[in-house]
């Protein structure tokens, strides 16, 4: 299981997302956005899935970062 | 542990410079206090006509310089804005009439209570019920729609300006106003004054630190990273103003500040509400103008002009407590931030 953290513009975009990956019964967590990706206090998406192209879209939605480590590696959404 | 070591030092380092700028001159408890310096700026640049809180803070060029430095060296200077900039106006605006009413910022707050006053105490939770309000808005969906990137040079604009207008006060001082009794002319010498903004503007962009996003991060995340900033700046204050004599419990008596409790509970909670809707405390709101993001920039001039609406109308508290028509106003601030959280509220679908 992959673990990713999806960015998004607002913290509605954030509990939406949030919202659908329940539906879909994917694992997540909604959490402050971490400071390596960003100097914002927003709201991101720390998630755990296989395949990151099942993902549910997200208008609002910023970016994609699989995790590895302590390092985020932007992926294509 | 090591996640919080640099929130941990910038609120210890905050508490310390806090308390030196007091014993250099700053008025009691109000080594930093984002709300009264902007409402001295405003009386310093006649805005408002109020002859004891007029003074061109340095803590607030610093602030925003400060962090505009750490942003530019951290590769962290992107422009934004564009997220509802005129409701942020309004938000900054009421923000500050609840601030007035207490007599100080979520920051100040920590700063007063480190100082031994109660009234602050009753103020934090009058804040954290704000908060509530504004995370129950949050949850319900409350949005002020995204920002967009803008140009270096509009991200400039303001924080640039701020600089200018300070240089043009040290070449210029007979141009301003400067209070000659009350707590306008009560100040640390200006290049401590500045180094001290200066410094804590770079630890705060690097940290985040923010006063709202502490209590709002636990409640809504579970996530205690911020709030140990505030408990830094408040166990360090108190320790510093104890190891200076200057500790002292009570509500009465207390340096710039008023013992109607029901007020300061009031007060605060305005500010608590608004600032969760605005995204952070105006700390937060002046180290994000410096990032080059234009909608707190907005929200700063919202507050300088609502510090000027407060004085010039007989809206702000003083040691002898609130006024009728601060009351009032407060009154209006609350219905402005429960219209302005209704009609945001984002209508939510499935996501595609």
């Amino acid at each position: 299981m992959q673990e990713y953290i999806a960015t998004f513009h607002t913290h509605f975009g954030a509990s939406q997302f949030a919202r659908a990956l329940k539906a879909d019964g994917i694992r997540h967590r909604m959490m402050p956005v971490p400071r390596a990706l960003s100097s914002s206090c927003g709201t991101c998406v720390r998630l755990w899935c296989e395949d990151a192209a099942s993902l549910p879209r997200e208008e609002e939605q910023e970016g994609l970062y699989r995790v590895e480590g302590s390092s985020y590696l932007p992926v294509e959404v | 542990m090591k996640k919080y070591l640099g929130i941990v030092l910038t609120g210890c380092a905050v508490g310390a410079a806090a308390v030196v700028l007091t014993l250099l001159g700053n008025p009691g408890n109000m080594g930093f206090c984002i709300a009264c310096f902007l409402r001295d700026i405003a009386g310093a640049a006649k805005l408002h006509s109020a002859a004891v809180v007029q003074y061109l803070r340095p803590e607030i060029v610093g602030l925003v310089i400060g962090a505009m430095i750490a942003a530019v060296a951290a590769k962290e200077f992107k422009p934004r804005g564009g997220s509802a900039p005129a409701t942020r106006f309004a938000l900054g605006a009421a923000v500050m009439v609840g601030a007035l009413m207490f007599l100080g910022c979520p920051l100040r707050m920590v700063l007063r209570i480190g100082g031994g006053d109660l009234n602050a105490v009753v103020g934090l939770v009058g804040f954290a019920a704000g908060i509530l309000c504004g995370v129950f808005a949050l949850n319900r969906g409350f949005s002020l729609k995204r920002a967009y990137s803008l140009g270096k040079a509009e991200g400039s604009v303001l924080p640039v300006g701020l600089a200018l207008l300070f240089v043009l006060w040290l070449v210029q001082p007979g141009l301003f106003a400067f209070s000659e009794s009350g707590p306008g002319s009560m100040a640390a010498p200006v290049l401590a004054a500045l180094a001290a903004g200066l410094l804590v503007g770079v630890l705060a962009q690097r940290t985040r630190l923010c006063m709202v996003g502490g209590i709002r991060d636990a409640v809504l995340f579970r996530d205690f990273y911020l709030l140990a900033g505030f408990a830094a700046i408040l166990a360090v204050t108190l320790v510093g103003n104890a190891a200076a004599g200057r500790l002292l419990f009570g509500f009465a008596g207390q340096p710039v500040a008023h013992t109607d409790g029901v007020w300061n509970f009031l007060g605060m909670a305005l500010v608590g509400w608004g600032s969760v809707l605005l995204g952070g405390c105006p700390l937060r709101q002046l180290i994000l103008t410096g990032e080059g993001n234009t909608d707190s920039g907005i929200t700063v001039l919202g507050m300088i002009v609502g510090a000027a609406v407060c004085h010039n109308f007989g809206l702000a508290s003083s040691a002898d407590g609130p006024t009728l028509a601060g009351k009032i106003a407060v009154g209006i601030g609350f219905a402005v931030v429960a219209v302005i959280t209704v009609t945001n509220l984002q209508k939510r679908g499935a996501a595609k």
